[in-house]
């Protein structure tokens, strides 16, 4: 009630203005439900002085009527609203000292939903194929168990090449014929593929240009030390096309690397020697452990090698039938556990095959 | 290969540091791994504190037997006179010495100082091959050339400190594999000056001439294009200058004896090995180049007896082989400290053949490692020259007139080639001027005809790697430096994407780790016994796996047929290290010859075949999915737990299967448990998997004792037929109905059919019936369970009153009880 209204009791009705007075202290000084419900009752309740005088209005002074009734109807609807506010405020005290009895340990553990691991080959490799779908690539796969023609032959690789050697390429015996132990030689054709070029040629064996691919898979090679495995996985890519050149193959490495390793990277070319390319380049992107003065990962050089890339050489189109002088193109490729190694300065290669959870869990 | 920079120096006008030519040849082409420096610490402080010395006095130390004490003269400005003590005692008074003065940091870091060695002081020390680094192990000091100037620094004549440049060569570049075939990179990438081949011959020939001593018959031509020899006389063996030895021990070679280290330093330099037999022991005088035969049996230099075969060329006298040709020699006709007269043979053997060779021998020598990248014949000639001069030099040899060659191949001819220069703006991307394009191509020795837009270029005998266009603008592209390349993005035309395949084999690795499963790679190799424990019966196409000819080792000697040993080998491993019992998964390709894939014709011989590789899903669990924690108990795996995770998968890929026992297929999946496993179909491809928990007999083999595992395996054939469109289906408006019955029936009536039998029955309203408990016990008759079924009702047209409740819930009363005599409970 404002101080104007009440005044104006005071003036006019001083006895409802006691009754206000009095009621409303009982109501305020209400400490719980209990007093309060008694404080409303003696208040407002059906036997209080300010409900039997509305009652008994009919009998009272006709002059004086209307200013009781609609006096008296303000200090009831004052009161009331007075009784709500009060069992809010006692009702919200009661809950907060509750709540305040019941406290937790918050810093026990949560319930747990334990979440599995994607192993770090495929998270590497799932990387790349999005970096490469972005820029329009499909992705290509091919058999593990390959021909030699798909391996070596179709990609330029001269019979007496070392790499074609059992020394450094697992060949598969004849199809369930006992084979004598000792008898290990290049010319039965199935091997292990050594890298996933042959996929290149099968694609391009199947559809004519514009391709545009990355191929990623398990590859094979007979090594074994901290940074070989006989079994690891690469990422290949081809682009064969009108009029590509080493510059969109410079700009293509540049932005994978950028994509992949994050932040401005970067890259440095170098010649290299390929037989299914010409020019043959090799790619390092700039070191970021070091940031470039050198280190024990990248060797004191400042430089990570990532990639062998080049020009695709003209001799493959003769082997799938593309012009040479139509077209051109650019293949490049990358070992993916050396990359992640890279990445997450992982020491060995070997921890990705001895599947340890508490590796596998870190990434 | 290694390659000394002082010896590179002597080659090619460098003005810059090592590690500026480093720097050059790998922006080249020619990648320069490291440089190793060698020797005492190269600071120029420190290198003149190494002197050259001669001994003035020398007389036995007053208090030690076994030294002497020596007054030394290092020349005025080291300080003129000093004393020093010295255990060695190959020298005397006289004699030139190297000394490193005192406060000299030698090579094994040990600084120098004047020191008393039993009472006496001794300023200084002289030096061994030894300290110099030129030797494993030397007897005593060096004794240099009497005409070496006291009180020089010995570096003016010695590399006392040396970078030594290790070089990763690529095997199409045979003329790389020498100090001059280097120094060549230098000066065509650099532009500086070339010095001409080191090759000069000896100034004074004499005696007989060479065909005298020597004949040569060459009966294997397709194998031996040239052979040459020269012959030396009168050569005395002993030890190699200083100077020689150093240079080969900082190439990586060892020195042997002068006669043997000059055929090794003529190699190393001018990358044309050579072979020095003893003249006395060739007999008939004749060496002849032929096939080995089938059988024939030579005793190597390392003292080991290897079988030759006829694909194989040997030198051999009129007696025996001497010489596996160009990959290693044998006792028989080797120089020793007796040799006097030498027989140097400088060939030119096939690249394939010496290849095949190395491979069949399992030899690889300095020299065979030359002649596999398939050498140039001209080398020849300067090779013989430049040895016999030095054995002329160093060995006092007199070299006899005349060269015997038999040159079976004749001459190479250079190749010319047509170049287009503005072919090579194309493939590179970015113009070079046709001018500097040329100017690139000479530097390189090539002879270039400019006229017009198609040039001739016609290319040095010493690169064979020069065949066509594309390998010239390679050769332009490089010298230019591919920095000066631009960046570009190709300019698209076609669409990327992932094939739906691709995309189901994310969804279901995204399912399975959601279940909380970790992802494995194991090897695709096993060992061929890791199938015996899983009991496939005879003639099962998974016991005829993939082999491998030349496996690694035993453990992987064989393609894995199934997922299981391999993802057992990765349980054990963490067990193994007291990791909890992982629960796993591995998406990859299994490898089966029953279904053989036909080699296209022009790819393979015909019939060949390539093995089928479909790709499966493996799923193994071996312990709880969630970690025990303080909020309550742990669910133990068990069966459902794998079904759960099987469902989740196929939900994940919108698709659902249909569990069934194995029934008939049990004798297909040995390993499992016949009570605890099942097979599951998917529509459109009908069988999908198996799952169920392992044979406790088959964990036990593969070394996981008292291991509950469970597996399963799911066919790559899911991703052709999952993530199907979803198509909207109506929300309701209108609130369902549930009704719980809990029905008793024989044990083994089939929750699925139950569930499936209830749908039928309860007609349309029927939205679903689920399985909420399971109960065998007391309550029930032996040989029964109670199962309580969730039936939902829905319509899409009203809300259900009691009597369609009460109308379902008869119906599928009455046919439980029908069909299987169900009562309720």
């Amino acid at each position: 009630m404002d101080d104007a209204l009440m005044a104006q009791l005071k003036e006019r009705a001083p006895g409802l203005a006691a009754l206000f007075s009095a009621g409303s202290k009982a109501i305020l000084d209400a400490d719980d439900l209990a007093a309060l419900e008694e404080a409303r009752v003696a208040t407002l309740g059906r036997k209080s002085p300010l409900v039997e005088m509305l009652r008994s209005i009919n009998t009272l002074d006709p002059e004086e009527r209307p200013v009781l009734g609609r006096f008296g109807n303000i200090v009831r609807r004052e009161l009331e609203a007075l009784v709500e506010a009060r069992e809010a405020e006692l009702k919200r005290a009661a809950l907060d000292a509750s709540l305040a009895g019941e406290r937790i340990d918050v810093t026990l553990p949560g319930q747990p939903f334990p979440s599995g691991h994607e192993h770090l080959v495929s998270q590497t490799m799932r990387e790349v194929e999005d970096i490469f779908v972005g820029l329009g690539y499909r992705v290509a796969e091919g058999p593990e168990v390959e021909l030699d023609y798909y391996n070596f032959t179709a990609l330029n690789t001269p019979p007496s090449h070392p790499a074609r050697s059992a020394h450094d390429t697992f060949w598969v015996r004849e199809q369930r014929e006992a084979m004598p132990e000792a008898v290990v030689d290049a010319d039965r054709g199935v091997l292990l593929r050594t890298h996933t070029s042959p996929v290149q040629v099968r694609v391009m064996e199947q559809q004519e240009p514009p391709v545009y691919i990355v191929c990623l898979g398990k590859v094979y090679r007979r090594d074994s030390d901290a940074t070989h495995t006989p079994m690891f996985h690469q990422v290949e890519g081809l682009v064969v096309d009108e009029g590509i050149t080493l510059a969109d193959l410079k700009g293509t490495v540049h932005f994978f690397a950028e994509e992949f390793f994050g932040g401005d990277r970067a890259i440095r070319v170098r010649p290299h020697f390929f037989p299914f390319t010409e020019p043959s380049i090799e790619v390092d992107v700039n070191c970021e452990l070091c940031g470039g003065k050198g280190c024990r990962s990248c060797k004191y050089s400042g430089w990570l090698e990532i990639m062998g890339a080049g020009m695709v050489d003209p001799n493959l189109y003769g082997f799938v039938g593309y012009d040479a002088e139509k077209v051109s193109g650019f293949a490049f490729g990358m070992g993916v556990e050396r990359m992640a190694m890279l990445k997450h300065g992982i020491p060995d290669l070997r921890l990705f095959y001895e599947n340890d959870v508490r590796f596998l869990r870190q990434f | 290969m290694k390659v000394p920079f002082g010896w590179l120096k002597e080659y090619v006008d460098w003005q810059g540091t090592p590690e500026e030519v480093a720097d050059l040849l790998t922006m080249s082409g020619t990648e320069v791994e490291g440089i190793a420096w060698v020797g005492a610490p190269r600071d120029p402080e420190n290198l003149s504190r190494f002197v050259v010395g001669r001994v003035v006095t020398r007389e036995r130390h007053p208090n030690a037997d076994r030294l002497s004490l020596c007054t030394v003269d290092v020349g005025e400005h080291n300080g003129g006179v000093k004393q020093i003590v010295c255990g060695a005692d190959n020298f005397q008074a006289g004699d030139v010495v190297a000394v490193s003065l005192s406060g000299a940091v030698l090579e094994s870091g040990l600084k120098l100082k004047k020191a008393n060695l039993r009472g006496v002081e001794s300023d200084g020390m002289m030096l061994s091959e030894q300290e110099l680094g030129y030797e494993a192990k030397s007897p005593g000091i060096v004794v240099l050339p009497s005409d070496w100037e006291v009180g020089r620094a010995l570096s003016d004549y010695l590399p006392v400190s040396e970078a030594v440049l290790e070089l990763e060569l690529t095997s199409n570049r045979p003329d790389c594999f020498s100090i001059y075939g280097i120094a060549r990179e230098v000066a065509a990438a650099s532009g500086a000056k070339l010095a001409p081949p080191p090759t000069a011959g000896p100034a004074v020939l004499g005696g007989a001439p060479a065909e005298a001593s020597i004949a040569v018959q060459v009966t294997a031509p397709d194998l031996c294009p040239r052979y040459a020899v020269r012959v030396i006389r009168g050569m005395r063996a002993g030890d190699s200058p200083p100077w020689l030895k150093a240079r080969l021990t900082h190439a990586g070679m060892r020195p042997i004896n002068n006669i043997v280290d000059v055929t090794n330093y003529v190699m190393l330099a001018w990358g044309q090995p050579l072979h020095a037999f003893d003249a006395a022991k060739i007999a008939g005088g004749t060496l002849v180049a032929r096939r080995a035969k089938a059988g024939e049996k030579i005793v190597t230099l390392d003292g080991v007896e290897r079988r030759l075969d006829d694909e194989m060329l040997v030198i051999a006298d009129v007696e025996k082989p001497l010489v596996i040709a160009g990959v290693f020699g044998a006792v028989d006709a080797e120089v020793d400290e007796h040799t006097t007269d030498v027989v140097l043979e400088a060939a030119n053997f096939s690249g394939a053949s010496i290849l095949r060779t190395e491979m069949h021998t399992g030899i690889r020598s300095e020299a065979s490692n030359r002649f596999e990248k398939g050498l140039d014949p001209d080398l020849v000639p300067g090779g013989l020259d430049f040895a016999c001069r030095l054995f002329a030099e160093l060995c006092g040899g007199t070299v006899a007139p005349g060269m015997v060659d038999v040159w079976s191949s004749g001459p190479t001819e250079r190749r010319r080639l047509s170049y287009r220069p503005a072919r090579a703006d194309a493939l590179l991307g970015y113009p070079i001027p046709a001018d500097e394009q040329a100017a690139f191509l000479r530097r390189l020795e090539c002879e270039v005809d400019e006229a017009g837009s198609v040039w001739t270029v016609s290319v040095p005998t010493f690169r064979p790697d020069l065949e066509r266009e594309v390998d010239l603008i390679e050769e332009v592209g490089r010298l230019a430096g591919y920095e000066r390349a631009p960046e570009t993005l190709p300019l698209h035309r076609v669409a990327g994407g992932l094939t739906r395949p691709q995309q189901v084999r994310r969804a279901v690795r995204r399912a399975l780790m959601g279940c909380g499963l970790d992802e494995v790679i194991t090897y695709s190799f096993i060992a061929a016994d890791a199938l015996g424990p899983l009991g496939f019966s005879a003639g099962d196409p998974r016991l005829e796996p993939v082999r491998l000819a030349n496996p690694m080792s035993a453990e992987q000697a064989v393609m894995r047929t199934t997922l299981l040993p391999g993802l057992l080998g990765a349980v054990r491993w963490n067990i193994d290290r007291h990791n909890e019992p992982p629960n796993l998964f591995e998406i990859g390709r299994v490898y089966l010859w029953d279904e053989p894939v036909p080699a296209p014709v022009h790819a393979a011989e015909p019939g060949a075949v390539l093995p089928r590789e479909p790709e499966v899903v493996g799923i193994v669990l071996s312990g709880p999915l969630a970690p025990e924690e303080w909020t309550g108990a742990i669910r133990a795996t068990d069966y459902y737990t794998l079904k759960g995770v099987v469902e989740a998968t196929l939900a994940a890929v919108r698709l659902r299967g249909d569990y069934a026992p194995l029934g008939a297929a049990a004798a297909r999946f040995p390993y499992l448990h016949p009570g605890k496993a099942a097979m599951v179909a998917v529509p459109g491809i009908g069988m999908a998997g198996v799952l169920g928990e392992v044979r406790p007999d088959v964990v036990a083999a593969y070394g996981l004792e008292d291991l509950s595992v469970h597996f399963a395996t799911l066919s790559g054939r899911l991703m052709d037929v999952a993530l199907g469109t979803a198509l909207f289906e109506e929300l309701g408006a209108y609130p369902p109905a549930v009704q719980d019955l809990a029905v008793v029936v024989d044990k083994d009536v089939a929750a699925a059919t139950l569930i499936e039998l209830a749908r039928r029955a309860g007609g349309k309203l029927v939205q679903e019936v689920r399985v909420f408990d399971v109960y065998e016990g007391d309550q029930v008759p032996e040989g029964k369970r109670s199962l309580g079924l969730r039936v939902v009702m829905r319509s899409a047209e009203r809300t259900l009153d009691e009597k369609d409740i009460a109308s379902v819930r008869r119906k599928i009363v009455a046919a439980l009880e029908r069909e299987f005599g169900a009562t309720l409970r």
